[in-house]
């Protein structure tokens, strides 16, 4: 096979044992960000049945303007059903809606992203934070430092989970607002996230 | 000479065999968490990702030749494989079992894209564009490197993987037919399809 071709054998299995040697630097986020889907895809399933009626409304929906439509003909079988699409939407922007952290060591926030019917429909993330917080991000630094407020562009076809890192100076209970955007800006969902940092030692 | 010769291969040996205990170690291990989430612990969800991902990533950097693709891809595998690990038969073979389906997304997506008539985005990586991505370039280097990963993203997808999974993630022949489902006796043509296929290629990209 080589002779026709020209490379040796032994040439071509160099070349492979040396890409296969090469270590990819995994993100250090990357396991909690889909643990925390999985874990929340699991419990998602544990409680399938009360939400069944929203996986029938989801399986309906192929695009966002179908989506909502489903959701008008939700509606008129009865209040309680919107109610339910509304809280199910709601879990799902992020993963925690209240923790603690440490003064001075950067916390991470797993903001989710966009479940299956909403993929398309929300493209932009917008995470707010008070002025005592700071964003932290090494890789993206000059992109974070002195900024309040990130927004994220999401692509139609992204899944992934965002961990967002912020960090506090001062002991306190801080707010941090997740919102969903459409492509014109159109509000589709919020979360606010109560943070509480101490002092850590003693 | 034949003292060199014969040391050369005792230390290869000594390398295939000390991956393959590892292998083996890992996949012991990756059971018994298996068995855990199944009895509802689910903090061994996260042990057994941080056991498997690096592995994984890189099999899934291979396949898409972008990290970002390659998170992505791993990330939907693992949701795939925890959402119906009841399935699982053998949880030692839990990493096989993901390495698979992180294959079959990545040729439907594939396929999905060429029946649409779109065409693969086809990116053509510089040998710095790797180091932001690659902790450690060992002794190789990274231009001769950059152009295998380009050779892997002109490759025809089934191809790639058969490719990946002999060369990259070191199965055997029976493991390779199990996870692309074809018989024992073909791989050995398939692979030898692949790597003239993958030697054409980079020839004519050297040109």
């Amino acid at each position: 096979m080589s002779q026709n071709i020209g490379m040796t054998e032994a040439e071509f299995e160099r070349l492979l044992k040396n890409y296969r040697s090469v270590k990819v630097q995994v993100s250090p986020f990357f396991a909690s960000r889909v643990s925390a889907r999985v874990k929340a895809n699991l419990k998602e399933a544990a409680e399938a049945s009360p939400l069944k009626v929203v996986e029938e409304t989801r399986s309906i929906a192929k695009n966002a303007w179908m989506h909502w439509l489903a959701l008008g003909v939700a509606m008129a079988g009865g209040v309680m059903t919107f109610q339910k699409v509304q809280d199910y939407r709601q879990s799902r922007l992020t993963s925690q809606s209240s923790l603690s952290g440490i003064v001075g060591i950067p916390t991470a926030i797993t903001v989710f992203g966009p479940t299956d019917d909403a993929r398309g429909a929300i493209r932009i993330l917008r995470v707010s934070i008070p002025e005592k917080l700071k964003f932290h991000s090494e890789k993206l630094a000059p992109l974070v430092e002195g900024k309040h407020q990130i927004e994220l562009a999401l692509k139609p076809e992204m899944t992934l989970d965002f961990p967002i890192m912020v960090l506090a100076q001062e002991e306190g209970e801080y707010s941090v607002r997740v919102e969903y955007f459409s492509k014109m800006h159109e509000l589709l969902g919020q979360k606010t996230i109560k943070i509480k940092f101490e002092k850590g030692g003693k | 000479m034949p003292m060199y010769v014969c040391s050369s291969t005792a230390l290869e040996l000594s390398v295939v065999f000390s991956n393959a205990l590892k292998k083996q170690k890992r996949n012991s291990s990756v059971g018994d968490f298996v068995k855990r989430v199944l009895r509802g612990d689910p903090q061994a969800v996260d042990l057994i990702i941080k056991e498997t991902q690096n592995d994984l990533i890189k099999f899934c950097f291979g396949l898409t030749g972008n990290m970002h693709e390659a998170e992505e891809l791993a990330q939907e595998a693992y949701i795939k494989a925890f959402a119906s690990l009841k399935t699982l038969k053998e949880p030692t073979k839990f990493y096989s079992w993901v390495v698979k389906i992180s294959k079959n997304i990545y040729i439907d997506r594939t396929r999905s894209t060429d029946e649409l008539g779109q065409n693969r985005t086809i990116r053509e990586i510089e040998p710095g564009a790797l180091l932001g991505v690659i902790e450690d370039m060992g002794s190789s280097n990274p231009e001769e490197l950059a152009a295998v990963q380009n050779v892997l993203n002109l490759m025809d997808p089934d191809d790639k993987v058969i490719l990946l999974l002999a060369h990259h993630q070191e199965l055997q022949g029976p493991e390779i037919a199990e996870l692309i489902n074809i018989q024992a006796g073909a791989v050995r043509a398939r692979l030898a399809r692949a790597r003239q296929e993958f030697i054409r290629i980079y020839e004519d990209q050297g040109e």
